[in-house]
């Protein structure tokens, strides 16, 4: 994991809208702000329009309002520049093919090579390390369509590490992993936040919310309600009109990785 | 060595005895030292046209299927064939009725056939994209290719029945959608080396592209790829290589198909093996269906596209079904 580079002023999202192709408005006016060394959670029932939000910052539907990164209007960007400052991992992929697990994680380095050159010395090595930050080392010449589901989530972080760009941008990433994969994604992305990037993942499970965000932001009817730390977000008023159902702080069931059990 | 390292020695053996067989085998005695160097020759550009042919339809087969990420998808089942087909038949026309007469002796029509073919090709592939748009399902853009492809086959049917009014232009629309390369010399080859070399080329510099595309758009997008600029140069140069190769050989259904197939499993789907390997397979495939049509003994005369049918049709439908029974037709 290379230290990004991205000034102060951070990932800012003002007056976001997005309309579907031929139908209604669905996210209107969101706006947000995420900072360097930051894990931001975006949550909501379902339809609250996080996915939309998120696809429309990495510049996959198209949107009104404006997206800045350090100040920098995304929009006016080529896909390969955004795709230098913005990764994405996706909930699941459209990937069938048997492309070998190194070949999709290579695929992060598009961006980085023309069309004709070959992976360079240092493209090999930010792949290798992607896989083993991903912890997918083992599987590195597996066909992607033999693996599970959880398997291919760790790729498609793996691919979005091998970006390399300061901002990522994951749906729902945790959706198909067992507890231990989950803390050790929760443990890469705060590693990578903690070298300066910028951290915004679609979470479902409010308990993993609280336990691995630094602040979040609670979008509902494709507007946002709430925002700011994640104890504040993820509390009981703000819960109870989101979702309608109520938080009950008690200590139940929890996990983490034993000492030493984490990544490197 | 590893498989992929075989294959294409296997590969660049096979299209070498092709070649040489090709020069070896066909109608004439070699022995007629008077003639020799004249057969030589017409086998020689029969042999080219026919590499040719296979070569960019191969490729063009590999280009649409990760255009449309869709493995049953070749130019002569998307339609793209037809397409070519029919441009070719107009062009042939409107040179009959508009300029027969005033044009130089040293333009032939024959030379403008690549023109109507590429315009053909290029038209039917944009047809389909518009019609089905762009996350259509695998049955969608197989039906509606398969519809294009009847709707061009009629609407050629037409015009070959107005042209054999006029023995001239029937005459030349016959040689052109009827026989194959064994009609063509080395004009048309001529014509056809920089469309196949140049397609080739810059399909290849693609390859990355077509990679990602595989993930879907939106991956591909996410990580860098500008998809509508893919899109539009896949479609051109598809519809290139289609042109150039019924331009010189007619209706060749399949290849485009069969070739990038047949060699998957050996190297690879990744497209930066998979496009030069489908060329020299491709141009081996319809090298040695043109010396079977040569040796079998048949009253009349065997058209080349009638064996690469024979060998595509089942195969097809082999892969459609297989496609079904794993649900990949959604």
């Amino acid at each position: 994991m290379s230290p990004p580079s991205i000034g102060q002023r951070g990932l800012a999202v003002t007056g976001l809208r997005v309309r579907h192709r031929h139908g209604p408005e669905v996210v209107h006016g969101v706006d947000l702000q995420a900072h360097p060394g930051e894990v931001m959670g975006l949550v909501g029932p379902n339809g609250a329009g996080k996915t939309t939000v998120l696809k429309a910052m990495v510049g996959l539907l198209p949107s009104a309002g404006t997206i800045t990164l350090d100040g920098q209007d995304l929009s006016q960007l080529s896909a390969r520049e955004r795709a230098h400052r913005v990764a994405y991992v996706p909930q699941r992929t459209a990937l069938t093919a048997p492309l070998s697990v190194r070949s999709v994680v290579d695929l992060g380095r598009f961006a980085h090579r023309s069309s004709w050159s070959r992976p360079s010395a240092h493209d090999r090595a930010v792949v290798s390390q992607a896989l083993e930050d991903a912890n997918v080392a083992d599987l590195a010449e597996r066909p992607f369509s033999t693996l599970s589901g959880g398997e291919r989530q760790r790729v498609l972080l793996a691919r979005a590490l091998a970006t390399q760009a300061p901002v990522l941008l994951l749906d729902e990433p945790t959706s198909a992993l067992d507890v231990r994969q989950v803390l050790l994604l929760h443990t890469i992305l705060r590693t990578l936040a903690q070298r300066g990037s910028i951290i915004i993942a679609v979470l479902h499970d409010l308990a993993e919310v609280r336990e691995h965000t630094d602040r979040a932001v609670l979008l509902q009817d494709g507007q946002v309600q709430y925002t700011g730390p994640t104890p504040e977000v993820v509390a009981l008023e703000p819960v109870r009109a989101a979702y309608g159902v109520d938080l009950i702080e008690r200590a139940g069931l929890a996990y983490r990785l034993p000492t030493g059990g984490g990544v490197a | 060595m590893n498989r992929s390292g075989l294959t294409w020695i296997i590969l660049l053996l096979v299209l070498t005895g092709g070649m040489i067989t090709g020069l070896l085998v066909g109608d004439g005695d070699l022995s007629d030292l008077a003639l020799r160097e004249t057969y030589l020759k017409l086998r020689l550009w029969r042999l080219g046209n026919a590499g040719l042919a296979g070569a960019a339809l191969a490729t063009g087969g590999v280009l649409v299927q990760g255009l449309f990420r869709n493995p049953l998808a070749s130019p002569s089942i998307l339609g793209t064939t037809a397409g070519a087909s029919l441009g070719g038949m107009v062009v042939l026309s409107l040179w009959n009725v508009l300029l027969a007469g005033s044009m130089p002796a040293w333009l032939p029509a024959e030379l403008l056939l690549p023109v109507g073919c590429l315009l053909g090709a290029w038209l039917a592939l944009m047809l389909l994209m518009t019609v089905t748009g762009r996350d259509a399902s695998v049955i969608t853009v197989l039906l509606t290719g398969f519809i294009l492809s009847s709707l061009f086959l009629s609407v050629g049917g037409l015009l070959t029945s107005f042209a054999s009014e006029d023995f001239e232009l029937g005459r030349a629309i016959v040689a052109f959608t009827l026989r194959g390369v064994e009609a063509k010399g080395r004009h048309h080859l001529a014509l056809a080396v920089p469309m196949v070399v140049l397609g080739t080329a810059v399909a290849m510099s693609w390859a990355r592209h077509l990679d990602a595309l595989l993930t879907g758009e939106d991956e591909a997008r996410s990580i860098g790829v500008d998809v509508v600029a893919v899109r539009r140069w896949a479609i051109i140069w598809t519809a290139t290589l289609t042109a150039a190769a019924v331009a010189i050989g007619g209706n060749i259904s399949f290849v485009g198909l069969m070739v990038p197939h047949a060699l998957r499993p050996f190297v690879g789907v990744e497209h930066r093996q998979l496009m030069p390997a489908a060329f020299l397979g491709g141009a081996a495939f319809v090298i040695w269906v043109d010396i079977l049509v040569r040796v079998v003994p048949t009253r009349g005369h065997l058209p080349l596209g009638v064996v690469t049918r024979l060998v595509g049709a089942p195969i097809f439908l082999y892969l459609l079904a297989r496609a079904a029974r794993e649900g990949r037709m959604a």
